[in-house]
């Protein structure tokens, strides 16, 4: 079994071509890329954890099975969390279901992030601005929610989310935009001031 | 659930199930039959290009008064309308493979839409120099019932016997003056060809295509006031220049 210095100072496609060659080495892949993507599963799905762990691990399993299809001149992060998004999909898919609540938690510069670059005046208050984040996301379209979390919560560029949800970098240009309107219309709707 | 439990739980499932990466060429095999049935649906979409140009190209011009009353009227009738519905979806099977590629969801979808079109309507115009708009319309007349009726609009005008219009294969022929025809609806006719030429008579075979101006004598008779080969070639390459178009009829 592989141990974590093993994995130590190896890149990604380093431990790809390893796993390749031995499977045990796919642990460290996972253990690097658990916490970032089961964040991210609950993010865009609202999942509870323990639905979210039965996702991940599907995804892992898919990743594994497809190690081979990896093509380099993406980065190895962009194409698990494009396999993570497909497989929350096809998890909706089959619930038929879409998402309805989402549950994580916003640090004080998250908020302040996100209000920067929405050009958002925002009040000192972040535990109330944190519940009106996560209400506004949580009413937004999926294609908007999934671009602003992506954008702002995994702080991806518009390259990695183009890789990540297959579309050309100008149309999640323009759902970017679209959804920081989206975003802001909804909080003038609401009259809240964040 | 700890990250490593997780993570361990997952690779037993993969040790204990003996799961293992899909081969390589399996992924590569899957991506070049992707590029495969891109290109195959643009080159087939090219093909219904050529076959549109040759159509309109085709088309008798020099009658369209005559044939539809006015020239809009007479493009409007003359637009090979299966062959666009054709070419429109083999166009969107390209982008619709092309965007399935690896790297396709990279490019815009009206990009890639525009440089199907062209690419489509360049490669259409070179099979169509090359004559296998004509050949690809020949093959599918003679082997394909009802294609005249269903698929050439030009078949559609030269079927109106009464106005003077009548086109179809020569059966047998009897003398320059006389010859039987089955139209493209499968009627047969007999031809009173009083107007004889020697031009005619180099055409004038069992097998042959043709249209007929003239007039219609009753229910199965009609005479020429004047005849020319359906097809162009290689009747254009033997009369190009010896034959004159059509007098208009008016």
């Amino acid at each position: 079994m592989i141990t974590s210095g093993k994995c130590h100072g190896k890149n990604d496609i380093e431990l790809v071509k390893l796993t390749l060659a031995d499977q045990d080495y796919f642990l460290c892949l996972m253990t690097k890329y658990q916490p970032p993507l089961l964040r991210y599963i609950r993010r865009i799905s609202g999942f509870d954890a323990s639905t979210a762990e039965d996702i991940l691990q599907e995804v892992f399993v898919k990743v594994y099975q497809n190690l081979n299809d990896f093509d380099q001149d993406l980065k190895f992060s962009s194409w698990i969390y494009r396999i993570t998004h497909n497989q929350v999909i096809t998890h909706y898919r089959r619930l038929k279901a879409r998402p309805q609540h989402i549950n994580f938690n916003l640090d004080d510069d998250l908020i302040d992030h996100i209000a920067s670059d929405l050009d958002i005046e925002h009040q000192v208050d972040n535990q109330l601005n944190q519940e009106i984040i996560l209400k506004i996301l949580s009413q937004l379209d999926l294609k908007y929610r999934e671009v602003l979390i992506l954008r702002f919560f995994e702080d991806k560029n518009y390259q990695e989310i183009s890789d990540i949800l297959k579309k050309p970098s100008g149309t999640i240009a323009t759902l970017i935009s679209r959804a920081k309107k989206a975003f802001k219309q909804e909080l003038e709707k609401q009259d809240i001031k964040i | 659930m700890k990250p490593h439990d997780l993570s361990r739980k997952v690779l037993d499932t993969i040790k204990n199930k003996a799961i293992r990466p899909t081969p390589k060429w399996e992924f590569m095999l899957k991506n070049y039959a992707i590029w495969t049935m891109s290109i195959v649906s643009l080159v087939v979409g090219s093909f219904a290009f050529a076959v549109i140009v040759y159509m309109i190209t085709n088309s008798d011009w020099d009658l369209y008064q005559d044939l539809s009353g006015s020239l809009l009227g007479f493009i409007l009738a003359s637009l090979p309308y299966l062959w666009l519905v054709f070419l429109i979806l083999f166009i969107f099977l390209a982008h619709y493979n092309f965007r399935h590629t690896k790297t396709g969801y990279k490019h815009r979808f009206y990009l890639i839409l525009i440089t199907s079109i062209i690419v489509s309507m360049f490669l259409g115009i070179f099979f169509y120099t090359v004559g296998l708009g004509q050949a690809i319309d020949d093959v599918f007349a003679d082997n394909l019932p009802k294609y005249h009726q269903l698929f050439n609009p030009r078949a559609r005008m030269w079927h109106q016997a009464e106005r003077g219009f009548l086109a179809g294969t020569i059966i047998s022929v009897h003398s320059p003056e006389n010859f039987q025809l089955r139209d493209f609806e499968g009627n047969l006719w007999d031809i009173i060809n009083l107007k004889s030429s020697p031009l005619h008579e180099i055409f004038l075979k069992p097998n042959t295509p043709v249209r007929i101006l003239g007039h219609k004598i009753d229910e199965h008779t009609f005479e020429v006031k004047d005849m020319r080969p359906w097809r162009p070639n290689p009747a254009k390459m033997l009369f190009k220049g010896v034959l004159p178009p059509f007098s208009p009829v008016r």
